[in-house]
């Protein structure tokens, strides 16, 4: 272990004094000052910070992923064409030693350059997280879907299987199947299996379009389950008490906008741990209104103008879906109520929506909708688009309904952003390393820079891979299901680990995906790599002709 | 050539034969070359550029690979790390890292060792004074001068106290002390029982250091033994002593005239210029001018000298005295194993003066023809001198006497 320390702090060193790592952390530091002066996004406040941690973290991927593979192939190729190899391959440590001590020095070195990268970004998001916000919605957004880190649950999927084969059993029985059946085949060319499975796909989809799609005037219903809130729970805070009618049981109070932001509509507040409801919300205010029995408590009738009291918000969910009518409405607009209840305590909520058509909404909701055992009822009506009735049929697929919760903060959630990236670095200083132990500094960083865009488009190659299978003669059909499985395996879908999505949509980045992707890629993709490397190098001359 | 115990690099029918992308035979840099190279010897590899010696010192480091025949390197193969932590090693250029200071090159180098911390500092101390660093030892290396580099190089290779250094050109770049003094330390080394191989292209370097040489040409052994035995002149004696009158020299030729011998050329000694090169320098840091460069390093450090003979103890302790007393040092001719080809010239010389007094028929004029001789080694004087009075007697002393 001695020499792969060695090797390890000569390599940091290395980075180090090269000012390729000062130079990325000042183009990085210059990006993000700049970035927060700069950036608009939708115009709102949430937006602004959602395009913000996008840009410095897609930045901080990209620019670290560049400086890695510049870095990983250097400090091995440079000792081999400046001969300083000579001197350490004659000193008493292995060769696969120096290649581990090489890759752990760019991955250390990585390592910091990740922890200033990401020290800079939550600096600024919290500087922006001060600004002013447009409105209450934007407050909220920024507080409960941007600095936060939440699950979510998706509806149970229909049971379209057992319903298209209901409906092919009804076929049969009606006798029009293989009427179905012949029709098909005059477009497989008399090939009755496959006849059968264009049928039994094109019934699945009708079996899908029709559960999950709802007319005018009618209503879905989901139950959603596994909700696991955070043990965190309430979020606590104080305000002032600015105006006061407690006849009419309504209190004016000034908070801070972190906790402004988590309340939502006639949702629950407790003032000085009184139960009341919010009336009203506004961007530093918002009004408390008391049940007439709460409003003659002394804790309440005892305040005045100016006094200081606690508050404590209900923890929210979110319910995120997106709605495609068969018609599109007349101003783009898709109205509609919706609906949730506490399956266990009966707690209902009802607000009725007007949202844009096929586009992502959000809907904010108190998280004592959802009972003890983690479920909540939810239901879509939908409402025609005027007094005249007139409306469209809507389709809410079932992977664009979601149930979001509040599992973690954003702190957290950033760190293991920031793991992820660093995931994806040490696979490519893997990578650098094992193309610097055979290849010539350019025509490793190309091969190197080649398996950036590869990892990206990974998921693009899986699905193209799963939707045309090869149908070439068996052989090749076995090799190249080979070479797809040994790519999908070495190579990882960047497009999955990466960390934007989730920083901009505050989706917890789990402990167990964080696992699962360290598994992949250091326990398996970074070995197969390391390996390759240990045995390239420990086979070749590091010395040339020069006769 | 037989192996024996004490064989430390050993090679039968080395041959490395160079290959293109298409592995087309393009070079063969070294054929069929059987080197046994023992402990506490002092080895030289000699030959023109592209001779073969850099490419047979990289297979013995195992950079290359041997295409045919066999390498044994401490018995073992050249690619086993365990070998290594034996094994100092100078290239023919500092390879050294730019970035890193002198110190923090040490400290790298010396890690791989896994020396500890309180040792590898104590070595980096001694070593950075040995070579005359001490005072640069936190400037960049890639700011100093080749030479400078040269001796941090040595610096590294010496870091373990090596039992077989190997050195590749190693005078390249360097001042006429730090080759002084590098001759020095090989000595000192060779004293303490360790092995050397030197590859050089200085003639002159490896004439005073190395008790064998190996000369390569075309990749081909072309010559291979002692230095002394290689380039020994049977057929002329040389002799230096202080200024002789006239008179002095007129006995001297009537008594070789008896013994039908001629003098071939008279001419007052001239000091060395690396002798005097060597005193002014020493005379000016005795003055504390300053200089931004390199100084005259201090002794041999400790590690490296430690378990010596005594004699040893005097080499370094003239070493100390300073370069200017060079023209007076006396290296004693105590040899374990091999015999330091300055003693042998000695042996040698007393030998021809033994038999010139004894014999008085000259058997050879041969000695007319050939060309003025170099002056003799410093090592020799002691043993000259003694010849010379003995060949004098009174008339050679009433001569210093006048």
């Amino acid at each position: 272990m001695g020499g792969i320390w060695a090797v390890l702090r000569h390599t940091f060193a290395h980075c180090l004094r090269m000012k390729v790592g000062v130079a990325f952390i000042i183009l990085l530091v210059v990006i993000l000052v700049v970035l927060p002066l700069v950036v608009k996004g939708d115009g709102t406040l949430a937006g602004k910070i959602k395009t913000f941690l996008a840009t410095g973290s897609s930045l901080t991927a990209l620019l670290l992923s560049a400086v890695t593979i510049f870095l990983s192939i250097l400090v091995v190729t440079s000792d081999v064409q400046h001969k300083q190899i000579f001197i350490v391959a004659s000193k008493p440590i292995a060769r696969w030693q120096y290649v581990l001590g090489r890759w752990a020095g760019v991955a250390v070195f990585d390592a910091v350059l990740l922890v200033v990268a990401g020290g800079a970004m939550y600096a600024f998001s919290q500087y922006l997280r001060t600004q002013p916000a447009l409105n209450t919605k934007d407050r909220r957004m920024v507080e409960t879907e941007v600095f936060t880190a939440r699950d979510s649950v998706h509806p149970i999927p229909p049971d379209i299987k057992s319903q298209a084969e209901q409906r092919i059993a009804r076929l049969k029985e009606e006798g029009r199947y293989s009427r179905a059946i012949e029709a098909y085949q005059m477009q497989t060319g008399g090939d009755q299996a496959r006849a059968e499975e264009l049928l039994l796909t094109q019934i699945r989809n009708e079996v899908g379009a029709e559960l999950q799609s709802v007319g005018v005037g009618r209503s879905f219903f989901w139950r959603l389950e596994g909700i696991r809130l955070a043990k965190e729970g309430d979020v606590q805070g104080s305000g002032e008490v600015t105006d006061m009618n407690l006849p009419a049981g309504l209190m004016r109070i000034r908070t801070s906008p972190r906790l402004l932001g988590r309340m939502v509509y006639d949702g629950p507040v407790k003032v000085n741990g009184v139960n009341a409801k919010v009336f009203a919300l506004a961007d530093q205010f918002f009004d408390a209104y008391f049940f007439p029995e709460d409003a003659s408590l002394p804790t309440i009738t005892a305040l005045k103008t100016a006094s200081k009291v606690s508050l404590t918000v209900d923890p929210t969910i979110q319910i995120t879906y997106q709605a495609y009518p068969v018609t599109a409405p007349p101003d783009k607009v898709l109205r509609s109520i919706w609906q949730a209840q506490n399956p266990t305590t009966g707690l209902f909520y009802q607000e009725p929506r007007s949202d844009t058509a096929r586009t992502p909404s959000t809907l904010t909701l108190s998280a004592r909708l959802v009972d003890d055992k983690g479920r909540i009822d939810v239901s879509y009506v939908n409402m025609p688009f005027d007094a005249s009735g007139a409306g469209t049929t809507v389709t809410i697929l079932n992977s664009d309904i979601a149930v979001l919760y509040r599992v973690g903060g954003f702190e957290g959630n950033l760190a293991r952003a920031m793991a992820l990236i660093f995931l994806q670095v040490m696979f490519l200083a893997g990578v650098g390393v094992f193309c610097g132990t055979f290849l010539s500094f350019p025509v490793a960083c190309l091969v190197t820079l080649a398996v950036l865009p590869l990892g990206m488009a990974m998921g693009f190659l899986t699905m193209a891979t799963t939707l045309s299978p090869i149908e070439a003669n068996p052989v090749m059909k076995q090799i190249g299901g080979a070479a797809v499985w040994a790519i999908k395996l070495l190579l990882p879908d960047l497009s999955k680990t990466s960390p934007t999505d989730y920083l901009v949509g505050g989706t917890d980045i789990g402990w167990g995906f964080l696992a699962r992707t360290a598994a992949l890629t250091i326990g398996l993709r970074v070995l197969v790599v390391l390996a390759g490397a240990c045995v390239i190098f420990s086979r070749r001359e590091l010395a040339r002709v020069q006769v | 050539m037989p192996e024996g115990n004490d064989s430390v690099v050993v090679t039968r029918r080395l041959t490395k034969v160079f290959r293109d992308f298409w592995l087309r035979e393009k070079v063969t840099a070294v054929a069929d070359l059987n080197l046994d190279i023992q402990r506490r010897e002092v080895f030289g590899l000699l030959g023109p550029n592209g001779s073969g010696k850099t490419t047979t010192l990289k297979m013995i480091l195992g950079l290359l690979f041997p295409t045919h025949g066999t390498i044994s390197v401490l018995g073992r193969l050249p690619t086993d790390v365990r070998i290594k932590s034996r094994i100092g090693f100078l290239p023919e250029e500092s390879y050294l890292y730019p970035f890193l200071d002198a110190r923090e090159t040490l400290d790298f180098y010396g890690r791989l060792f896994h020396q500890p911390r309180r040792q590898r500092q104590r070595r980096i101390d001694m070593l950075l004074d040995m070579v005359g660093l001490s005072s640069v030892a936190y400037r960049r290396v890639g700011e100093y001068s080749k030479g400078m580099q040269r001796r941090i190089g040595l610096a590294q290779a010496l870091i373990n106290d090596p039992d077989l250094l190997i050195l590749d050109e190693p005078t390249g770049g360097m001042d006429p002390i730090g080759t002084k003094q590098f001759k020095d330390l090989i000595g000192v080394l060779a004293m303490r029982g360790k092995t050397v191989i030197l590859s050089s292209h200085l003639l002159a370097d490896v004439e005073d250091v190395c008790h064998r040489i190996c000369i390569l040409y075309g990749g081909r052994q072309r010559a291979e033994g002692s230095v002394s035995e290689l380039l020994a002149k049977r057929n002329m004696t040389q002799i230096t002593t202080e200024h002789l009158d006239d008179a002095s020299l007129e006995a001297v030729r009537t008594q070789l005239q008896a013994a039908n011998k001629k003098i071939l050329d008279v001419t007052a000694p001239r000091d060395k210029l690396e002798s005097l090169f060597l005193r002014i320098v020493q005379e000016a840091q005795d003055q504390r001018l300053a200089t931004g460069g390199a100084i005259a390093g201090g002794e041999v450090a400790e590690f490296l000298r430690s378990g010596a003979p005594a004699t040893g103890k005097e080499v370094i302790e003239q070493l100390v005295a300073g370069a200017a007393a060079a023209d007076q040092t006396e290296i004693p001719q105590q040899k374990p194993q091999a015999t330091h080809p300055s003693g042998q010239l000695a042996e040698e010389s007393r030998r021809v003066i033994d038999s010139l007094t004894a014999d008085q028929k000259g058997k050879d004029s041969a000695a007319e023809q050939a060309a003025k001789p170099a002056p003799p080694p410093l090592q020799q004087k002691q043993a000259e001198q003694s010849v010379l009075e003995e060949l004098l007697g009174e008339e050679g002393s009433s001569g210093r006497g006048q």
